[in-house]
């Protein structure tokens, strides 16, 4: 039988490597994914990766959620050491910004479990007005400030706030109608 | 003193999950407000589930599978548990926004941390030295943090199992290089790793030897630009190392 998320993080805190084998398996591929997303380099993703599981082995201890929680969890991590990382490469925030399509391609390599919110999300995302959108993808896969954001997109700061919170209440009532 | 208003906060609750609110005294408000209010709680949670789904809203691409192979490696070179020495024990019923603060407390510094351990755990010393100096681990994460290129090794036949990656910054004379299934060898013996520019003259990058684990992360010092270099590779040689390759070769670099 497969062992639960919560069974396995507490092998890792009795320092089962095996444990750590396994949760790998389970989670890399949603990990490596977002890390890409973010980073756009995969050498980059491959050792923020890396760095996630790392962290996952060296402090189990901070994960105190259900099992519920832990893929959320996990996925943060990443997004904190992808954002950490685009930060540190300060020059990107100038050059290589890109509020494209490329985060939401067509619906591809995608399992059942997750087909259906996926399409459902794509969905939301590809109707929402493109400066809406652009908002959220800088503020969730390029980790900008609202400020930051404004400043990017010349646009001033109320008007960001107002795309920001139009768009996230689309994707809220997706989630809350599943 | 919490003065918003539960209007206020559904204002600010989208900023506060995408974490994109710029004004830390508002956030701090923002969380104490939803603490105690459970409508405003509920609402957090689903745009927090929202964003949640922009992490899954992307192509998925399965990892190669050597960066398992590197990841076990160094869980079996020994990365100690950390043990929370760092940072505050997390109460035992935490509140909403302190379980999320003790999840992401202080990444910066714990990626430093994290770095710092990997390259004590992989470490390798630079033989060509008369007296071996240990680069500063920081410069080696420093290195490591900042290179923008990065060029596989594979093992030759000598060492099939053998793998490495060298990372730098194209316009930088350092770079490192990290060693993995490589075998420790005899005193009398060193890893040479050979910079191989277009017109085929060759400059020494390292001298190194690997851990009992087959691990070494290397500082590399290159007397030209790392830009100039089109091939790398690693050869077995004397201690001291040679002018020119004449032992085996153990890891070559991949042809683009």
């Amino acid at each position: 039988m497969e062992s639960t998320d919560l069974a396995l993080m507490t092998r890792i805190r009795q320092r089962d490597s095996a444990a750590l084998s396994e949760l790998y398996d389970r989670y890399s591929t949603r990990v490596y994914s977002l890390c890409m997303a973010i980073l756009r380099n995969e050498h980059a993703a491959q050792e923020a990766t890396q760095d996630v599981f790392i962290k996952i082995w060296t402090h189990p201890e901070r994960y105190q959620f259900d099992d519920n929680r832990f893929c959320a969890w996990v996925l943060m991590i990443a997004r904190h050491r992808s954002i950490d990382q685009l930060r540190r490469d300060k020059h990107r925030l100038n050059d290589q910004i890109s509020i494209d399509d490329e985060h939401f391609p067509e619906l591809r390599d995608v399992d059942g479990e997750q087909q259906a919110r996926w399409r459902d999300m794509q969905h939301v995302l590809s109707s929402l007005p493109p400066e809406q959108r652009a908002v959220i993808v800088l503020a969730y896969y390029h980790g900008l400030s609202q400020s930051e954001i404004a400043a990017h997109l010349n646009s001033p700061l109320g008007t960001v706030k107002t795309r920001l919170r139009l768009a996230m209440e689309k994707l809220r009532v997706v989630v809350v109608r599943d | 003193m919490n003065t918003l208003t539960c209007g206020e906060v559904a204002e600010l609750l989208p900023e506060l999950a995408l974490e994109a609110l710029d004004d830390q005294v508002m956030r701090d408000q923002v969380l104490a407000h939803i603490d105690v209010c459970p409508n405003c709680r509920e609402r957090y949670e689903s745009l927090f589930k929202a964003v949640l789904s922009l992490a899954t809203a992307v192509p998925q691409k399965a990892p190669p599978p050597l960066l398992k192979q590197a990841l076990m490696q160094q869980v079996a070179a020994g990365i100690p548990a950390l043990a929370a020495q760092d940072e505050p024990a997390i109460a035992a019923e935490p509140t909403w926004q302190q379980r999320l603060r003790s999840v992401f407390g202080h990444p910066a510094l714990m990626l430093s941390a994290l770095l710092a351990v990997a390259a004590l755990a992989g470490y390798a010393y630079l033989a060509s030295r008369p007296a071996p100096v240990a680069p500063a681990v920081d410069t080696l994460d420093r290195l490591v943090v900042e290179s923008t290129e990065a060029v596989k090794l594979n093992g030759t036949p000598q060492a099939p199992d053998a793998w490495a990656d060298l990372r730098f910054q194209p316009d930088n004379q350092e770079a490192v290089l990290v060693v993995g299934d490589l075998s420790a060898l005899d005193a009398d013996k060193t890893y040479q790793l050979w910079l191989v520019d277009s017109a085929g003259k060759r400059d020494t990058g390292a001298l190194f030897n690997c851990g009992s684990k087959g691990t070494a992360k290397v500082l590399v010092s290159a007397p030209r630009r790392m830009r100039d270099y089109v091939r790398f590779g690693v050869t077995i040689e004397p201690a001291g190392g040679s002018p020119g390759p004449t032992g085996p070769g153990v890891l070559r670099s991949v042809k683009s």
